[in-house]
């Protein structure tokens, strides 16, 4: 049974007695009889209750725990007294109200506590309260009493995302999700992939190919992703060089006239970028240019072959029913890295304000090892109004500032139990700190809290289902157990997969 | 029934531990509805208290100490030690009567290891007085027993009901065991009434038949100062007990079942006014106290035994909470209030002996 104890500070307190198995992140309704009103509240906090006797009871109890014996209990009384024993007190926040089945988010009464009756909402009332429309549905997996979760796709549209928690409990795993749901609903993505763990979202867990196959493009700078020095601009250029190499200004200011002649002659290529940067005077500036020019044609991702060029108007054409750009970053050296991003924003920039696409959802997997400083305002501010959608995936939240934060719209939260990262997520979230502290620091792996427009601020526990991919993103062990296969001794964890596997012979 | 299945040491599942059950169940279901079959007198014995306390002459500190000690060895024999204690409590008033439930445990150190039984809680419901409705269902139904207690006072109705209870518990452990030393908690008195003294001679008689030594252990007598400030076993490094009952006064004396002497169970023990069995030779007293030393702890000089007994039988707020909850969803008995005159009336300085009820509860209609 559950009953109304109190309200202070915002904060409901309900006794379940006897306990009903109630867990964190569970909504309750207090149903007030006499205005047909309910209050929408979440247990975020579950406390034994402070029964007077407790600790009398637990000292009789330690001080004869050597002894043995029998109780004989005719009116089996006792199990009363265990009931009252384990009687808790769920420690709620109110989340909204509903008024005669509307949901509104006025909690500026509380109900008469004499008429009010404290009843469990069922996660189908809960999610269609969450999503009423589901014009758009993304499955990513099942509430805690296993009842199927979408979001809808237009949640996510114009949204800014993160996507939070310690390592290995799944954040990866949800982003694919996401990111494959809105490729079925025919969005356009572009994943940074840092780890490598996208390139085979199109192949199923057995092997075969699955649904996805023409919908993945997966781009590996230096390999099958380069740009002719033409189609990458002098805008990208010199932005790559002034925000990744350090270019002085009288260096870029000196690139910029060579560039512009040679463009003037058509005669834009990387021997005669290199010519006119020799024929320059001033012996400190040419060597400035030399070099970085140098490192920028060393990474091997720029050309000056138009047919090597990897134009991004042609693959998202191809996709327009829906398709993902991964990016493969994996075993790049950092300053490459920098530099395809940097590219890729300047460019995807470059093709939005031309209207090439209508938007992206980009995925970017731990942004602060490849995305400068002032690039994340410029994502959540400028890029957002062009059509850049970002999801940000990190086990570091105090990587991301504090006004990213604050602009999110969807917050993904998986375990964590350091104080840090908690503190710094509770300080710049949408909802209150002790709710994430609170539920956070207690997730299963595979399970997220989420908050924001795909739950209208609703904060929800889920449960991430399990997609049939083959995982890329998985770490590889020494000590795992090894199978000897026709092609050498295999590394059984990692044998299904196409990635690498450990080969000794 | 089925947990008397599990009573198997102390073998308490037998049919007059079960009329106290049914009792207790039968007393709360018809609460309302009652005739009433008087229950029987008890062996609850008051004039032993009333003489105490009526008493101006306690034994003096000063002659207790002109006494000769009777030092102790411990003689660990395996001689098992059992010891009984119960408790009770008023749950609260209803509009005819009040409920008090019961427990009690008995507590056994035999081979160097404890055991408990423990039975209860049972609730009773006792009528106070009688009225109109009462007296016309009696004319009808002479079938439910109930304990109605007349125009007596209920306080010691419910105490004889205690002294029933605790009795049936001595009875069946002094049938039980054999050379055992049976600790009770109190002093041997004996009842005033005829019937209560047949009884209580016939409990004694039960125990020395099996051999069995009783001993009564009291923290508190007014027959002598324990909280003395001079101890009159001061600077006795050893267990010794002090024999008084020459000092007792011969009508005094003449209502007690046992010898009574000062004791000092351990080394660095408090005082207890210890009672064994009179009918012992004298001998076999002492020799019943070393037994009790040497097989039962005595950490500050009190057996280890009646500690627990003590410790298991106590209710504490947490199983009042329990019992409530038993009422309600059994017998529907809401707590309409929960009302302390003292509390109301003196605020922080109503103090913590409130002997007001607890809960006052109402059936529905």
């Amino acid at each position: 049974m559950l009953s109304l104890y109190r309200i202070e500070n915002g904060e409901v307190q309900i006794i379940s007695c006897p306990p009903q198995g109630i867990r964190k992140g569970e909504y309750l309704s207090i149903e007030d009889t006499s205005t047909e009103k309910s209050l929408i509240i979440q247990v975020v906090e579950i406390d034994y209750a402070n029964v007077p006797g407790i600790l009398e009871d637990i000292l009789r109890r330690s001080s004869i725990h050597k002894v043995n014996g029998e109780d004989y209990d005719p009116l089996e009384i006792k199990s009363y007294i265990e009931l009252v024993k384990d009687a808790k007190v769920l420690r709620c926040k109110i989340r909204g109200a509903l008024t005669r089945g509307e949901f509104t988010d006025d909690i500026s009464w509380i109900p008469v506590r004499s008429r009010s009756r404290v009843v469990g909402i069922p996660d189908e009332t809960l999610l269609k309260l969450i999503n009423p429309s589901r014009l758009l549905p993304i499955q990513i997996g099942r509430t805690q009493k296993k009842v199927r979760v979408d979001i809808d796709a237009k949640a996510i549209d114009g949204s800014l995302n993160i996507i939070s928690g310690k390592k290995g409990t799944g954040k990866s795993h949800l982003a694919k999700t996401i990111l494959l749901g809105l490729i079925d609903q025919g969005g356009l993505c572009l994943v940074f992939d840092i780890n490598g763990e996208y390139t085979k979202l199109d192949y199923k867990s057995s092997g075969e190919r699955n649904r996805f196959q023409k919908k993945m493009k997966v781009l590996i700078p230096g390999r099958n992703f380069k740009v002719d020095l033409r189609y990458a601009g002098l805008g990208s250029i010199l932005s790559i060089m002034r925000s990744v190499m350090d270019t002085p200004g009288t260096s870029t200011w000196e690139f910029r006239r060579i560039w512009n002649s040679l463009e003037r002659r058509d005669a834009i290529s990387i021997e005669e970028i290199f010519r006119s940067i020799d024929n320059i005077n001033h012996e400190y500036v040419r060597e400035a240019l030399f070099r970085r020019f140098q490192s920028l044609v060393d990474t091997g991702f720029f050309c000056d072959d138009p047919k090597s060029n990897t134009a991004f108007e042609e693959i998202f054409a191809e996709m327009n029913m829906g398709g993902a750009v991964i990016l493969n970053l994996k075993d790049l050296p950092s300053m490459i890295r920098k530099i395809v991003v940097e590219f890729v924003l300047s460019k995807l920039s470059q093709l939005l304000k031309r209207n090439i696409a209508r938007a992206v959802f980009l995925f970017a997997e731990e942004a602060h090892l490849y995305l400068r400083d002032t690039y994340w305002e410029d994502i959540v501010t400028r890029m957002r109004h062009l059509g850049v959608f970002v999801t940000f995936v990190t086990n570091q939240p105090e990587t991301i500032k504090q006004n990213v934060f604050r602009q999110s719209d969807n917050i993904f939260l998986f375990n964590f139990t350091n104080e840090n990262d908690l503190k710094a997520i509770s300080r710049a979230s949408r909802i209150d700190g002790y709710t994430i502290e609170s539920i956070t620091r207690e997730l299963p792996a595979h399970h997220c809290l989420m908050f924001g427009k795909v739950t209208r601020d609703l904060p929800l526990v889920v449960g991430i289902g399990r997609l049939d991919i083959q995982t890329q993103g998985e770490t590889r062990f020494f000590f795992t157990p090894l199978e000897t296969t026709p092609e050498g001794i295999v590394d059984k964890s990692t044998q299904n997969n196409y990635q690498t596997a450990l080969q000794l012979k | 029934m089925e947990n008397m299945e599990r009573m198997v040491e102390f073998d308490i599942g037998t049919p007059s531990f079960e009329e106290i059950a049914g009792l207790a169940r039968m007393s709360i279901e018809n609460m309302d509805t009652y005739t009433s079959t008087e229950y029987p007198e008890l062996p609850w014995n008051t004039a032993v208290d009333e003489y105490n306390r009526r008493s101006n002459a306690p034994i003096n500190e000063q002659e207790i100490k002109h006494l000769v000690p009777i030092e102790l060895r411990s003689l660990n024999d395996g001689t098992p030690i059992v010891a009984i204690d119960v408790s009770i409590l008023g749950l609260g008033e209803t509009q005819c009567g009040t409920i008090y439930a019961i427990r009690g445990t008995v507590v056994s150190r035999k081979e160097e290891r404890y055991r408990y039984s423990r039975l209860g809680p049972l609730p009773f419901h006792i009528n106070i007085g009688e009225n109109e409705t009462i007296k016309e269902r009696r004319a009808t139904d002479h079938t439910i027993l109930s304990i109605d207690t007349g125009r007596r006072n209920p306080t010691i109705i419910c105490r004889r009901l205690l002294t029933v209870f605790e009795t049936m518990l001595k009875r069946k452990v002094a049938k039980m065991y054999d050379n055992a030393v049976l600790l009770w908690d109190g002093a041997l008195t004996i009842p005033s009434v005829e019937e209560e003294i047949r009884a209580t001679n016939s409990l004694m008689e039960v125990a020395r038949k099996r051999r069995n030594s009783i001993v009564g252990v009291s923290k508190k007598t007014c027959l002598f100062s324990l909280q003395g400030t001079r101890d009159p076993l001061q600077g006795y490094q050893k267990p010794c007990l002090i024999d008084i009952d020459s000092r007792i006064q011969r009508t005094q004396r003449f209502l007690l079942l046992g010898t009574v002497y000062v004791a000092k169970l351990a080394s660095d023990g408090l005082l207890f006014r210890l009672d064994v069995d009179k009918e012992l030779p004298e001998a076999e007293r002492i020799a019943a106290v070393e037994r009790m030393i040497g097989n039962d702890l005595t950490q500050d000089g009190y057996p280890e035994t009646l500690r627990l007994a003590h410790i298991f039988s106590k209710f504490n707020a947490t199983e009042v909470i329990g019992m409530h909850r038993f009422l309600d969803d059994n017998y529907g008995l809401r707590i309409l209030e929960y009302p302390n005159i003292r509390r109301i009336l003196f605020g922080p300085f109503a103090g913590n002996h409130s002997k007001e009820p607890d809960a006052i509860y109402a059936k529905p209609v």
